[in-house]
């Protein structure tokens, strides 16, 4: 197995955030992000979808045509979106009630075709899998956090910090502050780095 | 064959055999997970009393038994729903058995609007199948219902008639959100021909 491959697939949830860098799936982030609980439900059943549909379409590149991968990815991805609907409806009416609408949206949500595309269908299965685990535990560690957020701000009294307008302004100053976090890391690893080179040198 | 044609052959036949697979997976699903079943829960005694008011307040009304599941005894849902299963389901009614507003019925239908939206709505009907009283329990479509004044003006145009045509919808909503309009148009029709049904067809 290479090393650096695995490294990076595994980190690519944190360095590639679908929410915080890729910008992806802005939607249902907003929109489901006024508590937490909605937050970490929505963000669950998109990793579930993230991770099968991965697989899927990983297991399946090499009999799908290229001209027709659009369509095909579609097919699967729609088809466990349906599944996790139909679970939620059948199990959990109540979460139904609230994130029923979300989860149909989940098929057109860009984390999932993307990372299909980009990612599933070029490389292994373990890879697809290990990516989809990946962005989809970047997807609800985003979610969740600007959901708790943005509930204990609305408990505080800052009422409009739960609307969509608000929601845009703390996903705004969440995005600069992981970004300004992510850089500082990644200048200490580039310093890192060329200090050992310089020591070999 | 031409390598066009087989190139294209080979596309369809894919797209076949994961759309068929796809298809089998969720009809097995739908074969195995439990169906909805309605409970008459403090929850819903609160829902129904929206719709159809009793004096009894939510926990004297559910340990009265103000409101009852009008069962298979009374007609049959299952053939109900499959005869009209191209407008949406019933998925439970209700009936008032104390009260002023005692032997009134309640529907709880779901139907799909344009682009495969759920609303699911709750509507009391007088004896003479009229709406009496309606609330939504689910909207996926424009979001027409979470506006509360274009709720209000659809709940005052409602009351009082059979059913509501979607442009008669527009009009006394203002709305032009077309999921919701139509997943209304099409819960009042369904709700309408099942009243009709349980009150009778001469009244």
């Amino acid at each position: 197995m290479d090393k650096k491959k695995f490294r990076e697939t595994a980190l690519g949830g944190l360095f590639n955030n679908p929410v915080f860098v890729l910008v992806l799936g802005m939607c249902p982030t907003i929109s489901k992000s006024t508590n937490i609980v909605d937050a970490f439900a929505l963000g669950t059943a998109t990793a579930f979808v993230l991770v099968f549909s991965n697989l899927f379409v990983s297991a399946l590149r090499k009999f799908i045509p290229d001209k027709v991968r659009l369509p095909a990815y579609i097919i699967i991805i729609a088809t466990f979106v349906t599944l996790v609907q139909m679970f939620i409806e059948s199990f959990l009416p109540d979460l139904n009630e609230s994130i029923g609408a979300f989860i149909s949206l989940i098929v057109v949500n860009c984390i999932i075709l993307a990372r299909a595309e980009s990612f599933a269908s070029k490389n292994s299965v373990g890879y697809a899998v290990l990516d989809g685990l990946s962005m989809g535990v970047g997807f609800i560690f985003s979610i969740c956090l600007l959901g708790g957020i943005r509930q204990l701000l609305g408990m505080a009294g800052m009422k409009v910090f739960v609307t969509t307008p608000g929601g845009f302004i703390v996903l705004g100053l969440m995005m600069a502050l992981f970004n300004y976090l992510l850089s500082i890391y990644k200048a200490h690893q580039a310093k890192k780095t060329a200090q050992i080179l310089k020591g070999v040198a | 064959m031409s390598r066009t044609v087989k190139n294209a052959l080979i596309s369809a036949a894919v797209l076949v055999v994961i759309a068929v697979v796809s298809v089998t997976c969720l009809m097995l699903a739908n074969a195995f997970l439990p169906k909805y079943t309605p409970t008459l829960d403090i929850k819903k005694i609160g829902q129904l009393r929206q719709v159809a008011p009793v004096e009894a307040d939510d926990s004297t009304a559910l340990s009265d038994g103000y409101y009852s599941i009008v069962g298979s005894d009374a007609f049959d849902l299952e053939k109900f729903n499959t005869d009209n299963r191209t407008v949406g389901e019933v998925l439970a009614v209700y009936k008032v058995e104390k009260g002023e507003n005692a032997g009134m019925y309640i529907t709880e239908t779901k139907t799909v609007g344009y682009g495969s939206q759920n609303t699911v709505l709750l509507t009391a009907y007088n004896a003479d199948a009229t709406v009496a009283g309606l609330i939504k329990l689910r909207d996926d479509g424009d979001y027409l219902l979470t506006d509360s004044a274009q709720y209000e003006a659809l709940r005052n145009a409602v009351i009082g008639k059979k059913a509501m045509t979607t442009d008669e919808i527009k009009i006394a909503t203002g709305a032009t959100a077309n999921g919701s309009i139509s997943g209304i148009e099409k819960n009042l029709r369904l709700s309408g021909d099942l009243i009709v049904l349980l009150l009778g067809e001469g009244e």
